[in-house]
């Protein structure tokens, strides 16, 4: 059979024109959506393919950089690298689990929209890599926290749980660190989804610009905390939410993925 | 990620990777630039956005995924089409779709120079029907639209569409790049969802 007359895969057909022609928002919120149905595709692959042909057509007598691009290209580079530098992977924590590592969390990867609302760029929340054995630590951390008698935010469940939620997150302004105690999140398989935290800062940011606090994985069930480390200040935050999302973390959210909301104790 | 890769000496802070990476695909960029865009200013414009969302996403990059270069020319052409299409113009072409359609490199020295999946590419992209090669170079390296290519050849657009779709999924299957899915969301389609 003659193999311009079988069907092409639509989303192969959408995936193919945005590596030789780009997307729109348009086209590109029907890839995503199409994605969602088919999460073994590789969203990359054919961009990929287009980069190689790229290579492969060009001539290797590439033309130098400009001396003064360069220079001042060197100049960021160096200024990023060491933001790099200074960055921390995250983990989440469970009271009675020792803690692994896990890779690339709140990096630049999850930093995030949510629901139409734009990050700031740059703005980044790291939840803590504990140290081995230091689960413990945290309990009493936490503890220590509540009876310096800092803003506590108790939550609720979230719309989209799949059963009660509850907890409280604890936030101290001048350390910039908090804790977040949750019970009745359910064990997520990291293959499949992460939870992903948001902060809400009243003085730095509206509801369209929530802070990406990176995402974690629930292990076991029952009572998890979760250290919580602000890299750039956030002022007064106003509410916590954590939402279910794609391993990872999202671009965009839905705010209807909520599964805990943490307002101030009033 | 491997270890010995640019971007990941320049996700863990090392900052003598920043120089090494500039003096290795400095050239590349800058020239798909110009190829793109086909203005200095507009071009360093973008070589700068480029690299610094290579800087900052450095971790992004899996080796086990493609080579460091391929994966550095997908963000390039990414943000480059991007970018063209916000500026809704293109360079003027001055050559004919005949001249447009031999590659401009077919020495021996620069295939040796490729990397493996480019030097794949290459020896594909012969191997495709001669239809489907012509109208990829036009979208590829001379960056045509479907639309374009349906004009300069005088195939029916559909017929464009197809080969185009066609020969890169064929492509694509013979460098053997159907991986499992990234863990990452793509970095250059945001679409915001109403709140």
């Amino acid at each position: 059979m003659n193999e311009n007359k079988l069907p092409l895969d639509h989303l192969e057909a959408l995936l193919a024109d945005r590596a030789l022609q780009g997307a729109d928002p348009a086209e590109q919120a029907g890839i995503n959506c199409l994605l969602k149905q088919k999460p073994t595709q590789n969203s990359d692959a054919l961009d990929l393919t287009a980069a190689a042909l790229d290579m492969a057509l060009s001539s290797n007598q590439h033309e130098p950089l400009p001396a003064h691009l360069l220079s001042k290209l060197q100049s960021q580079g160096e200024a990023i690298v060491g933001e790099n530098k200074s960055r921390k992977v995250v983990e989440p924590v469970r009271m009675e689990q020792a803690p692994t590592p896990q890779p690339a969390l709140g990096s630049k990867k999850s930093l995030i929209q949510w629901a139409g609302w734009a990050v700031a760029a740059g703005v980044l929340i790291y939840i803590m890599l504990p140290k081995p054995g230091s689960v413990k630590s945290h309990e009493l951390a936490y503890q220590e926290m509540k009876d310096r008698g800092v803003v506590s935010y108790p939550g609720t469940t979230g719309p989209k749980a799949e059963g009660p939620v509850s907890g409280e997150i604890v936030w101290d302004d001048k350390t910039q660190t908090g804790y977040m105690k949750l019970q009745g999140l359910p064990v997520n398989d990291p293959a499949k989804s992460q939870f992903q935290l948001w902060i809400f800062d009243d003085r730095k940011f509206t509801e369209k610009t929530p802070v990406d606090g990176g995402v974690f994985d629930v292990k076991r069930n029952g009572e998890v905390i979760i250290p919580i480390k602000a890299n750039i200040k956030v002022s007064k935050p106003s509410l916590f939410a954590i939402t279910k999302e794609q391993p990872g973390g999202v671009m965009v959210s839905d705010r209807d993925k909520i599964v805990f909301v943490a307002k101030p104790k009033s | 990620m491997s270890i010995n890769s640019l971007l990941a000496r320049i996700a863990q802070g090392d900052q003598a990777a920043v120089q090494e990476c500039l003096a290795r695909y400095g050239g590349m960029v800058w020239s798909l630039a110009i190829r793109f865009l086909g203005n200095t200013a507009e071009a360093e414009d973008a070589v700068q956005d480029i690299f610094v969302e290579l800087w900052k996403n450095a971790d992004r990059y899996n080796s086990a995924l493609s080579s460091e270069s391929t994966y550095i020319t997908m963000v390039t052409r990414r943000r480059l089409i991007d970018r063209r299409r916000k500026l809704g113009r293109r360079p003027e072409l001055t050559t004919l779709p005949d001249a447009m359609a031999e590659p401009v490199s077919n020495s021996p020295v620069a295939r040796v120079e490729l990397v493996d999946e480019a030097a794949k590419a290459a020896t594909a992209l012969s191997e495709l029907r001669p239809e489907q090669q012509q109208v990829l170079r036009l979208a590829v390296y001379h960056g045509l639209t479907h639309e374009e290519i349906a004009r300069s050849t005088g195939l029916p657009l559909g017929t464009v569409k197809t080969h185009a779709r066609r020969g890169l999924l064929r492509l694509r299957e013979i460098l053997g790049l159907r991986q499992p899915a990234l863990s990452s969301p793509t970095p250059t389609l945001v679409g915001g969802l109403s709140p």
